[in-house]
């Protein structure tokens, strides 16, 4: 499969997938939680509403009963309290208690009047008919209210003992005539209780409040399980979770919660201090409903209550659910439409999967043609199905193929021309570089010569001046001592100036001769010609016959000597001069001898002229051959002879050199020179 | 001026020239001595007491030295330069007297260090002139080098740093 077919196969299943999936989720979250800016709430808020609503009945149901049963224990203490009976009793029991403090009689005998008195056997009889009647009431006891001795109770055995709650008594006092409910521990037993209490008093008093004529007070003890039963069991049946409890303004529960701490411990009553927001919220006197934590940290929804007691004395009630209790069907619920919408998206993906399939059948077809046009395949064509707008597509790419095609094979033969023509005119290119190449080398070349002609010229200008110059100043200083010498008589050295004048004349001539010869070299030439190099060795050695026989140098001449081509005049000054110099410089040589012959060097053949005379040092060996350069002042020479023999053989192509090992061990001056072709010897 | 004897080293190949001017100088009475030689190495033979000057006991420092610049063997030049590279020898005055009035030689005996660059003149009165000048500028005018005052005698000159 061809990877845009399936980029769109994918892209469309993807976007499906996508589309769906946003949609059923949009739809679960707005079921859930509501259209924002809009009544609706959705589940969740519904959900929570409902719920607050009923915990809010609870609570009120909760805070009525509980009000009214309070309302209850207030009346059984008054009406007890304010009974005839009681009233009559306890001044009688008093006078009791105080006669026994006066006759200092024990507790026990104090105990057994009360017991035994008429009056304490019907104030403990009208406090038996209330505990039996309710069956809420862990005790019932009257004690005296200056003492707190107990004088009557349903529990006989504390009778003559001191109130356990000594401010009960307080309370009762100050609150006379009135009922007051209290929330408290025994010391003894340590068991959290309710007391409600009220004064007895000796007759109506002028005021609420005013204890002058407080006597006495009854006290009702209400059990814990009889405290608690009225609201645990008043449940509305919200939920597992529900539960209430009531705090004091301490924020102490008051009654044994539903369920243990996060430390797996049950709270204690009038200990363990209920620190959350409800609590916190209903004890401070306030009343509602919140999102907070419980006892366990677990969140949950709560309403709460205030309960009043006595004024600036109340008490806080809660009643609450687990939040996880009540938004779990919602969770549920959410989660479940979220795993259909998944199955629902998958299916929907795969479906449109296979509709971009069947879609992207052509397109792929038609890619793969383009494909295969783009790798140089102009005569594939795409398959057309149908004649929808791919169908159509296929049919215009096509004919788009088509033309492409023609105007290709166009091209290639107007390329294929240009290109004939290009290579033409590269190879002329090709030539003209060439040429120019040439041209450029062969100009270089010429300039190079020049400069080094130029060089040469300038060179010999100078050192013909210099030289030229040198017997001129020798002239015209003669002359100045001729006049002189000449006027004061002296003839020994006119003669002497003359000398020198004539000498440096005679020297001129030769120079001017000399170097006129030396620029006809190359100049002028005569036709080249094959010269036996023998018969130019001998004819020199006759023209220097007279020098050779002078200085009685043996001349050792090779037998076989080559055949030299070139001009004749010339090659024979060049063995001339070589032969000529050998015999001037031969010093002191005893056994002066000069040897002139032919050796190979490579492919060369190599003239040589040697001799056993004063030799050349070898730092001078490239100096002898300069113009005007004498190694030696005493001989005579223009110091031209050996330049000009240098010039003749580099004019003729040849090259020349001296092989000497320096002073007194003669030397060697080697030539080479073009010979003559068909002759070569070997 | 003082009387010790004035030494001059002449080197000069043209023999003519050298006549016209030990002639020149003893006419106008320049110097007790002049010591001609005709090559380059001749020159710095005498100079520095090797080969035939080797054993001469009799052989001066000189004074102020005359020298040709085209000479056979040694070069002018070669010989400046050898002159000037010599501790011993550097301070002698060196007055190049030639007939080259090229560019090259100037240069040449210039860079060499050279004291003095004279051209021979071609007239007659002006080369005499001209010697008789030289020798009175060299030997009477310009002040000679302290620790070598003393012709003849190779007293070391502590070199400057």
């Amino acid at each position: 499969m061809s990877p845009p077919s399936l980029n769109l196969r994918s892209k469309m299943a993807l976007s499906f997938g996508v589309l769906c999936a946003a949609t059923l989720i949009l739809v679960s979250l707005l079921r859930t939680f509501g259209l924002p800016w809009t009544s609706d709430q959705g589940s969740y808020g519904e959900q929570q509403a409902l719920v607050a609503r009923k915990l809010g009945l609870l609570a009120d149901v909760n805070k009525q009963r509980l009000r009214l049963w309070l309302a209850e224990r207030e009346s059984d203490v008054s009406a007890l309290a304010h009974s005839d009976t009681a009233v009559s009793s306890t001044k009688e029991l008093l006078e009791i208690v105080r006669r026994d403090a006066v006759t200092g009689r024990t507790k026990a005998q104090l105990r057994a009047d009360l017991m035994e008195h008429q009056s304490g056997k019907a104030l403990r009889e009208g406090m038996r008919a209330v505990f039996d009647a309710h069956k809420v009431y862990w005790k019932i006891q009257a004690a005296d209210a200056l003492q707190g001795i107990v004088i009557a109770s349903t529990d006989e055995r504390e009778i003559g003992d001191q109130v356990a709650l000594h401010h009960l008594l307080n309370t009762a006092k100050e609150r006379a005539g009135e009922a007051s409910v209290i929330a408290a521990k025994s010391p003894v037993t340590g068991k959290s209780y309710v007391a409600i209490s009220c004064a007895v008093l000796d007759q109506a008093p002028p005021e609420v409040g005013d204890s002058t004529n407080v006597i006495g007070v009854v006290i009702m003890y209400v059990k814990e399980d009889q405290f608690v039963r009225p609201h645990y069991y008043a449940g509305g049946g919200i939920a597992r979770s529900e539960d209430v409890y009531l705090v004091n303004q301490d924020l102490r529960i008051l009654t044994t919660p539903k369920f243990p701490l996060p430390d797996g411990s049950q709270a204690i009553p009038l200990e363990y201090r209920m620190d959350n927001e409800p609590a916190k919220l209903a004890a401070q006197g306030k009343e509602g409903i919140i999102m907070s934590e419980d006892y366990r940290g677990v969140p949950v929804l709560a309403a709460y209550r205030y309960i009043r007691i006595a004024s600036g004395y109340g008490w806080g009630l809660v009643v609450k659910v687990d939040q996880d209790e009540i938004f779990s069907p919602i969770w549920r619920r959410l989660i479940h439409a979220s795993l259909i919408s998944l199955l629902g998206v998958i299916a929907a993906s795969l479906i449109a999967a296979v509709i971009a399939g069947r879609i992207a059948r052509p397109i792929r077809d038609l890619s793969r043609t383009a494909l295969e046009v783009e790798e140089g395949n102009l005569n594939a064509r795409a398959r057309v199905v149908g004649s929808d707008e791919v169908g159509n597509l296929a049919l215009t790419f096509n004919s788009m193929i088509e033309r492409v095609g023609n105007w290709h094979r166009e091209l290639e033969e107007q390329v294929k021309n240009r290109t004939l023509r290009l290579t033409e005119l590269n190879e002329e290119l090709i030539k003209e570089i060439a040429e120019r190449t040439r041209s450029e080398r062969e100009r270089e070349h010429l300039i190079s010569e020049l400069e080094s002609k130029n060089a040469e010229l300038e060179r010999f200008t100078y050192t013909v001046s210099h030289d030229l110059k040198s017997p001129l100043i020798t002239i015209k200083g003669f002359l100045g001592y001729l006049e002189r010498d000449a006027a004061s008589g002296n003839l020994e050295r006119v003669s002497n100036d003359s000398a020198r004048i004539r000498g440096a004349v005679e020297k001129m001539g030769r120079l001017l001769d000399e170097l006129l010869e030396l620029s006809r070299i190359g100049r002028i030439m005569n036709p080249p010609q094959d010269v036996p190099l023998a018969k130019l060795v001998r004819e020199a050695k006759e023209t220097l016959a007279g020098r050779i026989s002078e200085r009685g140098v043996i001349l050792d001449i090779a037998d076989e000597l080559p055949v030299l081509h070139g001009d004749a005049a010339r090659i024979r000054e060049v063995v001339e001069n070589l032969l000529d110099n050998a015999v001037k410089f031969m010093g002191n040589q005893a056994n002066p001898r000069v040897e002139i012959g032919v050796r190979r060097a490579g492919n060369e053949t190599v003239i040589y002229v040697k001799d056993n005379g004063t030799g050349i040092d070898p730092r001078y060996h490239d100096k002898v051959f300069g113009l005007f350069e004498r190694l030696e002042q005493s001989t005579e020479g223009t110091g031209i002879g050996l330049a000009i023999v240098k010039r003749i053989v580099e004019v003729h192509g040849g090259r020349i050199w001296i092989e000497s090992e320096g002073v007194g061990h003669g030397s060697v001056f080697c030539f080479t020179f073009p010979q003559s072709k068909p002759n070569t010897s070997g | 001026m003082n009387g010790e004897p004035l030494v001059i080293l002449l080197v000069e190949d043209n023999p003519d020239h050298a006549e016209l001017i030990v002639r020149s100088f003893e006419e106008h009475r320049v110097a007790n001595k002049i010591i001609h030689v005709s090559d380059g190495e001749a020159a710095l033979d005498y100079l520095f007491h090797r080969g035939e000057y080797a054993d001469d006991q009799s052989v001066a420092r000189p004074h102020v030295i005359l020298l040709d610049l085209r000479l056979p063997k040694i070069d002018g030049l070669e010989v400046l330069k050898e002159i000037k590279a010599a501790p011993e020898l550097r301070r002698i005055p060196v007055v190049a007297l030639t007939t080259s009035e090229s560019e090259r030689d100037m240069m040449g005996a210039y860079n060499r260090h050279v004291n003095s660059y004279l051209v021979k003149p071609v007239d007659f009165e002006k080369f005499g002139k001209l010697m008789d000048d030289l020798g009175f500028y060299w030997l009477a005018w310009n002040r000679k080098p302290p620790c070598d005052a003393s012709a003849g005698s190779p007293q070391e000159c502590p070199e400057e740093a």
